[in-house]
């Protein structure tokens, strides 16, 4: 019982400093690009580098160019296939990266609000509710759409960088990547979330129908 | 629901107060004003008995069924 208690106290903890953080992370953001955009990417690199300025390039390299071998693994061979570049820089580019990472940023304040609602609720006692399969229908909802946003956008930058971004005989295969590594691939995260939350919503049913049996 | 409780009915017939019934049959008021108001999905057998037992009567004094379609 006192762990479940700690455990709960600890989330919440967690869940308001990062919900809290979110605002200040995009405030911060938002003076920073308004009053003083010199500043930008350096104080970028301080929060965050891979939130607001910088945006990665995968170019695949032919596995002959760069090899290499390491000491304590006798006779391993390393292979480089992907160069993993970053740019940063412009004013577009800055433009575009900060609009992805306020995207990714309310998002991830959206989701952990409906995780602070949950906790909350277990906290109360009551976690089976109405609102709380709510709660995690809309988490897997939003994870669905930003996965299917990210892949849209992705796909749209990569046309619209192609023809401008030059990198000698490799032009053809470079892939951008909107800076969204840690979010990759949610779509069967999402997916199993809303399966969990038709389960939740079978359980308040049992559980209604066990509450009003007299 | 179709179906309809009448407890109201034999309470005042038995001139009993919800009360008393609640401690005889051994629930809550709380879940007794349940059962009253209709908002009930299912009574267990053995309240059913317990009830009947303090008020004396029969399920069918009890519960009643209106087909809704003939309303």
């Amino acid at each position: 019982m006192i762990r479940r208690n700690l455990i709960l106290k600890i989330a919440e903890w967690l869940l308001t400093l990062f919900k809290y953080g979110a605002i200040a992370l995009v405030c911060i953001g938002l003076c920073v690009i308004i009053f003083k955009p010199q500043a930008f990417s350096e104080l970028a690199i301080d929060l965050n580098s891979h939130l607001f300025t910088q945006m990665d390039i995968d170019i695949p390299v032919l596995s002959e160019e760069l090899t290499g071998s390491a000491d304590w693994l006798s006779s391993a061979k390393f292979t480089v296939s992907t160069l993993k570049l970053k740019i940063e820089g412009s004013r577009q580019l800055r433009i575009i990266s900060f609009f992805v990472s306020v995207f990714i940023v309310s998002i991830f304040y959206i989701i952990v609000s409906q995780l602070l609602g949950l906790v909350k609720s277990v906290k109360l006692g009551s976690p089976f509710i109405n609102q709380n399969a709510k709660r995690i229908r809309t988490i897997g909802l939003i994870l669905i759409t930003m996965e299917l946003f990210l892949t849209v956008g992705n796909v749209v930058l990569n046309s619209l960088l192609e023809g401008s971004v030059a990198f000698e005989n490799r032009l053809s295969s470079a892939h951008i990547n909107i800076g969204t590594e840690i979010l990759d691939n949610w779509f069967f995260i999402g997916l199993m979330i809303l399966v969990i939350a038709e389960v939740f919503k079978q359980g308040i049913a049992i559980k209604e129908e066990q509450e009003l049996t007299i | 629901m179709a179906i309809i409780v009448n407890l109201d009915v034999m309470l005042a017939r038995r001139k009993m107060q919800s009360k008393e019934l609640a401690e005889l049959v051994g629930i809550t008021l709380a879940n007794l004003s349940i059962l009253k108001t209709g908002k009930a999905k299912a009574v267990r057998f053995s309240t059913l008995e317990a009830i009947c037992e303090a008020l004396d009567c029969q399920p069918g004094d009890i519960l009643e069924f209106k087909n809704e379609k003939e309303l």
